[in-house]
Parts: structure tokens; sequence; C-alpha cells
């Protein structure tokens, strides 16, 4: 059972040992907070050109290729630190509802650009230079937007759920 | 041509802004709606400035860990009723940065807790002073969490 | 004194409706992180651009012109929204080691954006001069963001 996991974890050496930790556990934490602009900042702006809104003159496949790189970088920071926060507060989040909608949250927006890739995507070349972009292709980028929105808005209040 | 470009660009650029904005709204508003009333952390979402009590007795739980720490207290009431009542500090470097060490308390030990009562009505206190076994009085708010004891927070050593 | 203008804030209607709802103070950090999180983005691009990493086909001045709108605009949200969470606990904030630190780089940070950075971006191509100017205000909004955790914390 999920529950029995997320104890074992959260009794666990590593996970008590960050848990009671002085320094261990605000470092993990401000690195995943500060890792938001990383992750969320630079998928914004990608968001934004599939929107019109922003870096009109270029090509969507050329935005995606300048940004999607630090994207990747901050993903990997952002579910390292994750990760490890979880695993020292598992048997408590496992009850958070905000964590549960989080959860949830980052599913959909990960497979949000899955869809994008596999449908609308593979048409870029007829679109690519387009200030409005295919309708398909706007709705991902406000699904992204929308979804990421909650997902901090969640994230941030895990805090107040945390019992 | 580029006039007429531009000015659909806008006006599809306002249209697709409410839109996002809209939806923005609707993801915050389902969170919300998700929110019981007891909203959690900053001290003014969970406690109630204007209730402060003072909780005296013996220590049954604690809990150290991130982000914060608790502490349980058996409270014997004027009818002699026993009540366990629930203690919110700083976590453990914060505690650590006013003095207060891992083993300064200890389940059994005797306690006296100043603090402001939870905003629900359940036994949560946060505890703004806390009086150990020592007779060491520590400062147990979190920082930045708008509590009481602001004023008292600049005194050195505090 | 500015000890008397934070406790002028706090005392304000909008210093005690901060102070006494019971979910202004968690929305309105909402709004603060997500504002920071498009200004890191902004400003993460930019100054990466100044190391010379990203957008190869734009100058990092050019960049900077096609950001400043969603730059400058989610610095003023996040201001608004930082001065109401302020006027939560204004006086704790001034006597904050962590606070007064975030104040100091956020107003050097401010400054080499609108001061410095637009004059190096009008002189492009000068590689050093460009790295420098990209660690520099690199470092400062990192510490600006770090303080600004660490507010929290200390």
């Amino acid at each position: 059972m999920v529950l029995r996991f997320c104890q074992w974890l959260y009794d666990s050496g590593i996970g008590t040992q960050i848990r009671e930790s002085i320094w261990v556990f605000p470092i993990i934490e401000t690195t995943h907070v500060l890792g938001m602009a990383l992750l969320v900042g630079t998928i914004a702006m990608l968001d934004l050109r599939l929107l019109g809104l922003l870096f009109k003159q270029e090509a969507v496949s050329e935005v995606a290729s300048r940004i999607l790189p630090l994207t990747w970088a901050g993903f990997a920071v952002m579910f390292t630190s994750g990760f490890l926060l979880f695993w020292a507060e598992a048997a408590k989040s496992y009850y958070n509802p905000a964590f549960r909608l989080k959860l949830v949250l980052l599913l959909l927006v990960g497979l949000n650009p899955l869809v994008f890739h596999f449908t609308i995507y593979r048409s870029v070349a007829t679109w690519n230079y387009q200030v409005v972009t295919p309708l398909r292709a706007r709705m991902a980028g406000v699904f992204s937007l929308a979804l990421w929105t909650g997902i901090i808005c969640a994230g941030r209040a895990i805090a107040y759920f945390q019992k | 041509m580029s006039i007429d470009n531009s000015m659909y660009n806008n006006v599809l650029s306002i249209k697709i802004m409410r839109t996002k904005a809209a939806f923005h709204r609707l993801v915050f508003a389902t969170f919300l709606a998700a929110i019981p009333l007891i909203a959690h952390h900053s001290f003014s979402a969970e406690f109630d400035g204007t209730k402060p009590i003072q909780l005296a007795g013996v220590v049954t739980r604690i809990e150290w860990a991130n982000p914060h720490v608790y502490f349980y207290v058996d409270v014997k009431t004027p009818s002699g009723k026993i009540e366990n009542w629930g203690c919110e500090t700083a976590g453990p470097g914060g505690l650590l940065r006013k003095g207060w060490k891992r083993d300064s308390l200890k389940v059994g030990d005797q306690v006296t807790v100043n603090g402001y009562r939870a905003k629900d009505g359940s036994k949560l206190a946060d505890a703004r002073y806390i009086t150990l076994p020592d007779g060491h009085r520590v400062f147990g708010g979190t920082p930045g969490d708008g509590g009481p004891g602001d004023t008292e927070a600049k005194k050195p050593g505090d | 004194m500015v000890l008397h203008l934070f406790k002028w804030l706090g005392e304000t209607p909008v210093g005690f409706f901060m102070q006494q709802s019971t979910y202004a103070f968690a929305i309105v950090e909402m709004f603060h992180l997500l504002s920071l999180t498009i200004l890191g983005g902004a400003i993460l691009l930019i100054d990466l651009r100044l190391l010379g990493f990203g957008f190869k086909s734009q100058t990092a001045g050019q960049l900077a012109k096609e950001l400043r709108r969603w730059l400058q605009g989610s610095l003023v949200i996040a201001a608004i929204s930082g001065i109401l969470l302020l006027a939560e606990e204004p006086i704790k904030c001034y006597y904050s080691p962590a606070f007064r630190l975030k104040m100091l780089l956020l107003i050097l940070a401010v400054l080499f954006y609108f001061g410095v950075q637009d004059r190096i971006f009008a002189r492009n191509g000068k590689l050093a001069l460009e790295r420098t100017a990209g660690i520099i205000s690199l470092a400062l909004w990192f510490g600006v963001a770090l303080s600004g955790r660490a507010i929290g914390l200390l």
C-alpha cells in the first residue's frame, strides 16, 4: 500500500535525518523554491511564444530549442529537491490534500507537452513563424501556464495542510 | 497589411490574456474551494493574536522536525480534567539559534508556555514564550510569521 | 525615519487588513511567488545570454528589450505584493537581518538593471563587459531570492 511505502520513507534514516536537520532541510527547501524560476520561469516564456505574446519574430522551434535546455535543468533541480522533501515528510504528505493536488497537476503538466508534441507540433513547419499559432498550440500554452500556476499555489499550500 | 495584423494581434492578445486570466482564476478558485476554514501557517492565518493563553504542564510528546517543532503538554484544567495541548514553534534550526537544544525539553519535563490559541478553537497554540525546566525562557515563534512578540524580537540575544 | 514609516504601514487600513485576514497573507504571497517566477525567468534568459548562453540569434540587448515589459511588469507585481506582505509584519521585518539584506540587494539589483545594464546593452559585443554584467546581475538577484527565503527561517 502506498501509505506503507510513505511510512517506510518517513521512518528511514535518510528521511528522518533530513526532517530533523538544522540546515539540510532548509537548504533543500530553498533550492526547491529558487528552482521555480529555472523550471517554470523559462517554460512560461515558451508558453508566451505559443500565445504570440513574446519573441514574436522568432520561430517557435527556435525559441523552444533555446529555452528547453534550461527548463530541463530546472526539472532536474526541482525533481531532486522535491523528492528529498517528500522523502522527509512522506507519511504526513500522504494525507495532505494540497500535496495530492500538486501531484495530479504535475502529472497533467507533464502530459500536456506530450500531447502537444504528438499532435499539433508535428505540423510545426507550417506555422513555425506565425505570431498567432494554431488553436491547439495556444491551448497547450494556456494549459501549461494555468497548470504551473496551480502547481506553485498548491505547493505553497502544502504547509497550510501539513499535520 | 501590417497594421491589420497588429490590430488583430492586439485584439487576440487581449482575448487570450483574458482567457488566460480566467483560466488562472479557475485553477485558483478550484484550489481555494478545497481549503477548509483552517488555513495553517502565517501567524494570522492560524492563530488568534487576541486570544493569549498560558499552558503549564508536563510534556507528553515532542516532534523535533522541519518545518516546525511541535511539543504536546498535559495541562490540568481548573475542573481537574487533564487536557493535551499541542504547541507549535520554529523549526530545529530556528530553535537552536535561540539557545534551545534538542534535549532542552524532554518528555516528562515541566514546562510553561505563553502563546496564542488557534483560530479554529482546537487545542493548539502558537508557542511564543516557553519557560524550559532549567528556567531558561525562549522565544519560540517562527521568524517572519507575523505573530506578536515582534517588538521583543529586536532585543539582542532574543 | 524608516522605522516610523514601517510602523505607519502597519497601522494603515491595509496593514490591519493584512494582519487580521485569515487568507490575505497566503493569497498575496502566492502572487508574490508567481510574479517572482516570471521575473526570475526573464532575468535568467537575459543574464545567461550575457554570459554567452541561449538566444544566439539575438543580442543580450535585443533580448532585454523583448523581455522588458514582462520583467518590469512582474517586478511591479512583486513589489506591490511585497509591500502588502510587509504590512502584515512591518516591525518584525524592520529588525530582520534577512529582510534588510534582501532590501539592500534588491535596490542594488534594480539600480544595476536600470542604470548599468542598459549601458552595456547599448555597446553590443564587449564580451568581458557583458560577462561581468551577467555575473553581477545573477549574483545580486540570486542574493535577493536567497535572503527573501531566509526571512522565514532566520
